[in-house]
C-alpha cells in the first residue's frame, strides 16, 4: 500500500507536529494565511460538539446554529487564546471553556441584539444541509458529556472516513469495508479465514492487509489528535481521555 | 453524522461499553480507538497479533499478563503470573468509567469483600483485591479445566454427569445463601471444570449481600447474561431477587447441559429479555427424547417464572438431584405447560416488566439514559408508503408513480427504528381509502399518500403524510423539479418522513437513503415493470407463473444492457432466474448458474448490500437446500434491510426445517408484522402454528387468510380442519372436501374416500402429499389399496398395493437417500404383509432422514415407521414412537391419533389410549 509510506509516522514525530492545525495557530501569534486556513479546518471539523452543547443548554435549532456560527466567528476574529495555557494547550478543553464564557455572556446581553451574519467566514447552512436529522437534545447527559462525547466521536469519524477515502482511491473499497470491521477487535467479529473466502484472497494476504490497515489507522488517528493538541507528548493522553469518554 | 445522542443498540462484546446509533461505525466506538493506543500490543513494532488470546497491556503492576482468558460486560479475565509470589493466577479486570468511578468502586469492593468471605472448596478463592490505573482488579485461584460453556459448547451432556454437576454447584450456592450472598450470575461461563472434572463457582462480579440494599447496586444493574437471568431480575426487580432467583439460574444452566441450548435466546438483548418475560421454554425433551422425563421435571421446576413455585431452595434442587441419580422418585411435580407462569404474568403485565427491565438495561453501565430516550419509543408505530397517484396524461407512466413509491418506500425501510410495511401489503390499496381502516388492518398509525404527474421534462410530485389514528395530515409536500431530480425528491421525502416521526437514523442508515438506484429513468421504469412482473408470478402457479418470470428476466437484461451498475436489477434477476429453477420449470444446473452470475455482478458492485446478501440466501435456500448457509445470509442481510419481511420468512422456513420451533413462530410473528397481507407468509405462519399444535393461534391466521382472499376454498379448507385436528371434531371439516391436504379416511365412510380419490384424479396429479407438511409423498394406487384395506377387501388391498410398490420402487431407486420415499415403500411393503422389508426399510429410512436433519422430514419417516409397526404387528415399537410423535411439533395430531384407521391395529391398548389421552384438548380453565 503506497500511503503507508506517506504522512506521519506512528508517533507523529515533532518535525511534522509542527503543522498539525492547532499547534500551528498557537505559534502564529497573530494572523498569517497558514494560521486561518488551519483556524477554518477546526472550526469545520468541530463544529458539531459545540453546537450538540448548545442544543442541550437548550436553545432552539435556529438559536443553535446561530450560537454556534457567531462564537466560530468570534473566535476567528478575536483569537482569544488566553484560556489555551490554563486548559493545557488542548483544543477540546479550550473550546468548551470558551464557549461557556460566550454562552454566559449571550444570556446577559439583551435577547434583542441582532447577530451579524456578514462577518461570517465559514457557512454553517451549507454544512447542517448534509446532517438533517438526530440533532434532538439528549436529556439523560449534560452538556458537557454530550460535548466530550461527540468530540470523540467526531475524531473517529474523520479518521474512518480520510482511512475510507485511501482505500476507495485505491480502488480497495471492499477490502477495507470487510477489514473495517475487525478494527475494534470485538468477540464474534468474521474472522480473517472468512473474509479471505470471501474477497478470494488467500488468508495470509488477509491478515497483511489488515496489518497494513490498523498500522495506517492508528497514523491517521494520531495525526487527527494531534491537531487538537499542542505538544506531541499529548496524543496519547488524549486518546485515553475519549476512549473514557466513550465507555462512561 | 447526527447529533448528540441516539438509541443504543447493543453492549460492546469487548468492554460492554454501550454502542449507540449515533456512531461512526456499528461497532464499539471506544474499542476502536483503543486500537490506536500504542500500548495495547506494541503497535508499531510490525508483531502481528493473531488471535483473540492475547492482553491488553503486558504488565499490570504486580502481575505479568499472559493470556486472555474471558471477556464479559463486566470486564476481562486474564490468566496471569503474580511475580511477587511467582505463582499463576486468574486476573480479572473492569475499566471503569470516568463518571463513575466513585459508585463503581463502592459497589466493586462491596462485592469483592462479600466474594472474598466465602470458603468453600468449590467456590475459587479470591487473593487479592485492588485498584490501579482507574482499573478494578482482582486475582483469583487460576481453575485449570476452564469454563463449563467451552467444555460443552453446543452439544448436551452425558444426563448424570450434567445432574451430578448442578447437584454439587446447588449445594455450593446453598452455602452461600446460608451466608446471605447470591450469586445472581449463575451462568455456564461461571462454573469452572477442573482437571478432575470436578464443578466450582466463580465471578460475583454480581454478588450482593442479601442484607444490604445497596444504592449502588440498583442503579448500576449490570444483570449478566439475560439467555440465564431470572424473569424477576431480567425485569429489573432488585428488590424481588432471592435464593429464588439462583435456583432459577441453576436449572438455567442445568437446561443447557441436558439440551445444549439455554432456555431463551433471541437476536438481541432486548429479544431475549421478551422472550424470558413471555414465553415458556420448551421442553428439555423436545431438543431431545433421550432426556429422562424427571429430570426434564426438575428442569422446568427450577424456571419456573413464579419465584414460588421454584424449589424452596438450592439445598432442595440438589437434594432431588440426588434423589434421581439414586434411582429414587424425585419430589417436583410435573404442571401442565400452559399453566406455568400465567399468575406470575397476570401479577405482572408483560409492558411493565419490559420497561422495568429496559430501564435496568439503560441503566447497565453507568449510562442513565431517560425514558424519553429509550422507552418512549418515536411518534409512529409504524408506516405503509401507499401507491402514488399516476395523473400523468400518458398511460405509459403509470410504472412511473409505483417507481417513485418504490423507492420511497425501499429508503424508509432501511431505518431500524421504524416499522415500515412491506410492499405486498401496501399495493392492495390503490385508488383513495379509509386511511383509518387501513391503520387498524395494518397496524400502522401514518400512512403516506401521494401523486406523480409527469409531463414532458418535468415532474411534480405531491405528497402528504397522515395520521390514521386522528385522519389528519401531520406533513405535506409539493415537488415541482425537473424529471432528472425525480431521485433527490424521492430521498427528499424520505428525510422528511423520517425527521417529522422522529425517527432515529444512524450514520449508516442516512448513506444507505441517499442511494440512487440508477441514474437512467429508462431503467428505472424497466426495473419497476419487472418487479411488479415479479410480483404477479408469486400468485400464480404453472405455464403463467414461468412466463411472467422469463418475461421479468428479459426486462431486466434490458435494463442492465443500459445501466451495468445497477444493482437491485441484478438481484432480481438472479431472483427470476432461482425461482424457475425452483418452481422446476426449468430445473437445469445452467439457470442456477445465471442466478449465481447475476448475483456475483451484485457483489462487484457492492459487497456490503443487504440486498446482494438476500439474493444469495434466495439462491442458497432454493437452488440448493443449503439452510445453514442461507441463514448466515439472511442474517446478514438483515442488519441493512431491518424492514424485509421475506428476511423473516425465509428465517422462519429454515428454523422449522432445523427444529428451532420458537424462533420459527418469532421470526414468522415479526414477518407478519411487517407484511401482515402476505398471503404467503399468513401461510407459512399458520402451517407453523398447526404443526405446532397452537391451535388458537392458527385460527385467528387463518380468519385473516380468509378476509384477504375470500374466495381461495384452501384457506377455508385449513381453518374448518382446525377442529378436525385439536378436537377430533370432523363437522366443519365435512363442509369442505376436495384439496389433497384433507384426503383423510378418518370417518371410514365408503363414499368419502372414493370422493378424496376422485378429487386427487381431478386435481391432474400422480401422487399427493401424504400428510400435508412437505416430506412424504403416496400414489394414487396406493390410496386404493389403503381404501381397500379400510373396507376389508384384502384382495383387492393386494392387487392395488402390488401395483403402488412397482412404482415407488421406481421413486426409490431415482432418489436412493430420501428416507420419506423409502419410508412410503416400507409401508406398502407392510400393506402387502412382507414384515420383514417393511420394518427394515423403515428403520433406514429414520437413519436417512432424522429428525436432527431435517425436523419436518424426520417427523414424516417417524409417523410413518409408526404405521408401518402397527400394521406389522410390532405393537411395542408402534407405541414408542407414537409416544416421541405426541410431544414433537409435527408429530401427531389429537384429530389424527384419534380418528386414523391407520392406528387402528393399536386401539384398545391401555398404553394407546394414554397417548391419546395426552393430546386431548385440555378444558379451559382446568389444570
Amino acid at each position: 500500500m503506497n500511503h503507508s509510506a506517506s504522512g506521519l509516522g506512528a508517533d507523529a514525530g515533532a518535525a511534522t507536529f509542527a503543522t498539525t492545525h492547532w499547534s500551528v495557530v498557537l505559534t502564529a501569534q497573530g494572523r498569517s494565511p497558514a494560521a486561518d486556513a488551519a483556524l477554518e479546518a477546526l472550526c469545520r471539523t468541530y463544529w458539531l460538539p459545540l453546537y450538540a452543547f448548545i442544543r442541550r443548554e437548550g436553545y432552539s435549532v435556529e438559536e443553535a446554529k446561530d450560537l454556534t456560527q457567531e462564537f466560530f466567528a468570534r473566535w476567528l476574529e478575536r483569537r482569544d487564546f488566553d484560556a489555551v495555557r490554563r486548559e493545557k494547550g488542548r483544543l477540546r478543553s479550550y473550546l468548551l471553556v470558551s464557549l461557556k464564557h460566550f454562552l454566559a455572556n449571550e444570556r446577559n446581553r439583551a435577547a434583542a441584539i441582532k447577530r451579524g451574519r456578514g462577518q461570517q467566514s465559514i457557512s454553517l447552512d451549507e454544512i447542517f444541509a448534509e446532517h438533517r436529522f438526530d440533532l434532538e437534545p439528549v436529556e439523560s447527559l449534560t452538556a458537557d458529556q454530550i460535548y466530550e462525547r461527540r468530540w470523540a466521536l467526531t475524531v473517529l469519524e474523520q479518521v474512518l472516513a480520510r482511512l475510507g477515502d485511501e482505500y476507495r482511491g485505491a480502488g480497495k473499497a471492499a477490502l477495507f469495508a470487510r477489514l473495517k470491521e475487525l478494527l475494534a477487535d470485538e468477540p464474534g467479529r468474521p474472522s480473517q479465514a472468512a473474509i479471505a473466502r470471501e474477497l478470494g484472497m488467500t488468508e495470509n494476504a488477509v491478515k497483511q492487509a489488515f496489518h497494513r490497515l490498523r498500522e495506517r489507522y492508528r497514523q491517521i488517528l494520531r495525526e487527527q489528535i494531534a491537531h487538537t493538541v499542542a505538544t506531541p507528548a499529548e496524543i496519547e493522553d488524549e486518546l485515553r481521555h475519549l476512549i473514557t469518554v466513550l465507555r462512561a | 453524522m447526527n447529533g448528540a445522542g441516539s438509541e443504543v443498540t447493543r453492549v460492546c462484546r469487548k468492554c460492554g461499553a454501550k454502542i449507540l446509533a449515533d456512531g461512526p461505525t456499528e461497532y464499539c466506538s471506544a474499542c476502536l480507538l483503543e486500537t490506536g493506543l500504542n500500548l495495547l500490543t506494541g503497535a508499531g513494532d510490525g508483531q502481528e497479533r493473531d488471535s483473540a488470546a492475547r492482553p491488553i497491556f503486558s504488565e499490570f503492576g504486580d502481575y505479568e499478563l499472559l493470556e486472555e482468558i474471558g471477556r464479559g460486560g463486566q470486564g476481562t479475565v486474564y490468566r496471569a503470573r503474580q511475580k511477587s509470589l511467582n505463582r499463576t493466577v486468574a486476573l480479572k479486570l473492569i475499566a471503569l468509567g470516568h463518571w463513575a468511578t466513585e459508585t463503581h468502586l463502592k459497589r466493586f469492593r462491596r462485592e469483592a469483600e462479600a466474594a472474598a468471605s466465602l470458603e468453600h472448596p468449590r467456590i475459587v478463592p479470591i487473593y487479592e483485591i485492588g485498584e490501579r490505573d482507574g482499573t478494578c482488579y482482582f486475582s483469583m485461584k487460576l481453575a485449570e479445566g476452564g469454563p463449563l460453556d467451552q467444555l460443552v459448547g453446543r452439544e448436551p451432556l452425558n444426563l448424570r454427569r450434567a445432574a451430578e454437576i448442578i447437584a454439587k454447584v446447588a449445594r455450593t450456592v446453598h452455602y452461600a445463601h446460608e451466608r446471605g450472598i447470591l450469586h445472581r450470575d449463575i451462568k455456564p461461563g461461571n462454573v469452572l471444570i477442573d482437571g478432575e472434572g470436578e464443578p466450582s463457582l466463580t465471578d460475583f462480579g454480581l454478588v450482593r449481600l442479601v442484607e444490604t440494599e445497596s444504592t449502588v447496586t440498583r442503579t448500576m444493574e449490570v444483570l449478566g447474561t439475560p439467555s440465564y437471568m431470572a424473569p424477576e431480575q431480567a425485569a429489573g426487580k432488585t428488590a424481588e431477587l432471592t435464593s429464588a432467583t439462583d435456583v432459577y439460574g441453576l436449572g438455567a444452566v442445568f437446561y443447557q447441559l441436558l439440551t445444549g441450548h439455554p432456555p431463551f435466546a433471541g437476536g438481541t438483548t432486548y429479544e431475549t429479555i421478551r422472550l424470558v418475560l413471555e414465553s415458556e421454554p420448551r421442553s428439555p425433551r423436545l431438543w431431545n427424547s433421550k432426556i429422562d422425563r424427571d429430570l426434564s421435571t426438575i428442569c422446568l421446576k427450577c424456571l419456573e417464572k413464579d419465584p414460588k413455585r421454584r424449589y424452596s431452595s438450592a439445598l432442595a434442587l440438589a437434594e432431588d438431584l440426588e434423589r434421581w441419580l439414586k434411582h429414587e422418585p424425585i419430589q417436583a411435580r410435573r404442571t401442565g405447560l400452559f399453566a406455568r407462569g400465567r399468575k406470575w404474568v397476570r401479577r405482572n403485565p408483560t409492558s411493565t416488566l419490559l420497561a422495568a427491565s429496559l430501564v435496568a438495561l439503560a441503566a447497565a453501565a453507568g449510562w442513565i439514559v431517560s425514558k424519553s430516550e429509550f422507552l418512549h419509543h418515536p411518534l409512529t408505530t409504524g408506516i405503509a408508503v401507499l401507491p402514488f397517484e399516476n395523473l400523468s396524461d400518458e398511460k405509459e407512466h403509470a410504472f412511473f408513480a409505483d417507481g417513485v413509491q418504490d423507492d420511497i418506500l425501499i429508503k424508509l425501510a432501511k431505518i431500524a427504528d421504524l416499522k415500515v410495511i412491506s410492499r405486498t401489503s401496501v399495493m392492495q390499496y390503490r385508488g383513495k381509502q379509509d386511511v383509518r381502516q387501513i391503520g387498524n388492518v395494518l397496524r400502522v398509525s401514518h400512512v403516506l399518500e401521494g401523486t406523480v404527474r409527469r409531463s414532458g421534462g418535468k415532474v411534480h410530485v405531491n405528497a402528504q403524510l397522515v395520521d390514521t389514528r386522528t385522519d389528519a395530515d401531520v406533513w405535506a409536500e409539493e415537488y415541482d423539479r425537473d424529471l432528472n431530480e425525480v431521485f433527490a425528491v424521492e430521498t427528499e421525502v424520505a428525510q422528511s418522513i423520517a425527521n417529522r416521526l422522529r425517527a432515529r437514523v444512524s450514520a449508516r442508515e442516512k448513506v444507505a437513503m441517499l442511494e440512487r438506484p440508477t441514474k437512467d429513468l429508462v431503467v428505472y421504469d424497466l426495473y419497476v415493470r419487472a418487479k411488479s412482473v415479479i410480483d404477479k408470478a408469486a400468485y400464480e402457479s404453472g405455464k403463467e407463473q414461468g412466463k411472467d418470470y422469463f418475461q421479468a428476466i428479459e426486462l431486466l437484461n434490458q435494463a442492465i444492457a443500459r445501466d451495468s451498475a445497477f444493482l437491485l436489477a441484478y438481484c432480481r434477476l438472479a431472483e427470476a432466474h432461482d425461482q424457475l429453477y425452483f418452481i422446476r420449470f426449468d430445473h437445469t444446473p445452467s439457470r442456477l448458474d445465471l442466478a449465481k452470475s447475476a448475483i456475483d455482478s451484485a457483489f462487484r458492485l457492492k459487497p456490503d448490500s443487504g440486498e446482494a446478501h438476500l439474493a444469495l440466501a434466495a439462491h442458497l435456500y432454493h437452488g440448493y437446500l443449503d439452510y445453514n448457509h442461507a441463514r448466515d445470509e439472511l442474517a446478514i442481510a438483515a442488519r441493512t434491510l431491518p424492514n424485509n419481511a421475506r428476511i423473516f420468512e425465509w428465517s422462519g422456513l429454515i428454523d422449522r426445517r432445523q427444529n428451532r420451533w420458537h424462533d420459527a413462530v418469532r421470526d414468522f410473528e415479526h414477518a407478519m408484522e411487517l407484511d401482515p397481507r402476505n398471503v404467503t407468509i399468513l401461510l407459512g405462519a399458520a402451517v407453523t402454528y398447526e404443526l405446532m399444535r397452537e391451535y388458537k393461534k392458527e385460527r385467528e391466521v387463518c380468519d385473516r387468510l380468509v378476509a384477504i382472499e375470500p374466495n381461495n376454498i384452501d384457506h377455508r379448507a385449513r381453518r374448518a380442519c382446525i377442529d378436525l385436528d385439536e378436537r377430533a371434531d370432523t363437522r366443519a371439516a365435512h363442509s369442505i372436501v376436495g384439496t389433497g391436504r384433507h384426503l383423510r379416511f378418518y370417518e371410514r365412510v365408503d363414499a368419502a374416500a372414493d370422493r378424496a380419490l376422485a378429487a386427487l384424479e381431478a386435481q391432474g396429479e400422480d401422487t399427493v402429499d401424504a400428510r400435508g407438511i412437505g416430506g412424504a409423498r403416496v400414489s394414487r394406487a396406493y390410496l386404493e389399496g389403503l381404501v381397500a384395506r379400510m373396507k376389508g377387501d384384502a384382495a383387492g388391498a393386494q392387487a392395488a398395493f402390488t401395483v403402488a410398490r412397482a412404482q415407488q420402487e421406481e421413486v426409490v431407486r431415482a432418489q436412493r437417500d430420501y428416507g420419506p420415499a423409502l419410508c412410503v415403500l416400507g409401508l406398502i411393503d407392510a400393506g402387502l404383509g412382507r414384515k420383514e422389508e417393511a420394518l427394515r426399510e423403515g428403520r433406514r429410512a429414520l437413519e436417512l432422514a432424522p429428525i436432527a436433519k431435517d425436523s419436518l422430514d424426520g417427523a414424516d419417516v417417524l409417523y410413518f415407521y409408526a404405521v408401518i409397526c402397527a400394521w406389522t404387528g410390532e405393537l411395542d415399537l408402534a407405541i414408542e414412537q407414537l409416544e416421541t410423535l405426541a410431544k414433537i411439533p409435527a408429530g401427531v395430531p389429537y384429530g389424527d391419533i384419534r380418528l386414523n384407521p391407520y392406528w387402528d391395529p393399536l386401539r384398545g391398548d391401555p398404553r394407546f389410549d394414554k397417548i391419546v389421552a395426552s393430546l386431548a384438548p385440555k378444558e379451559v380453565g382446568s389444570n
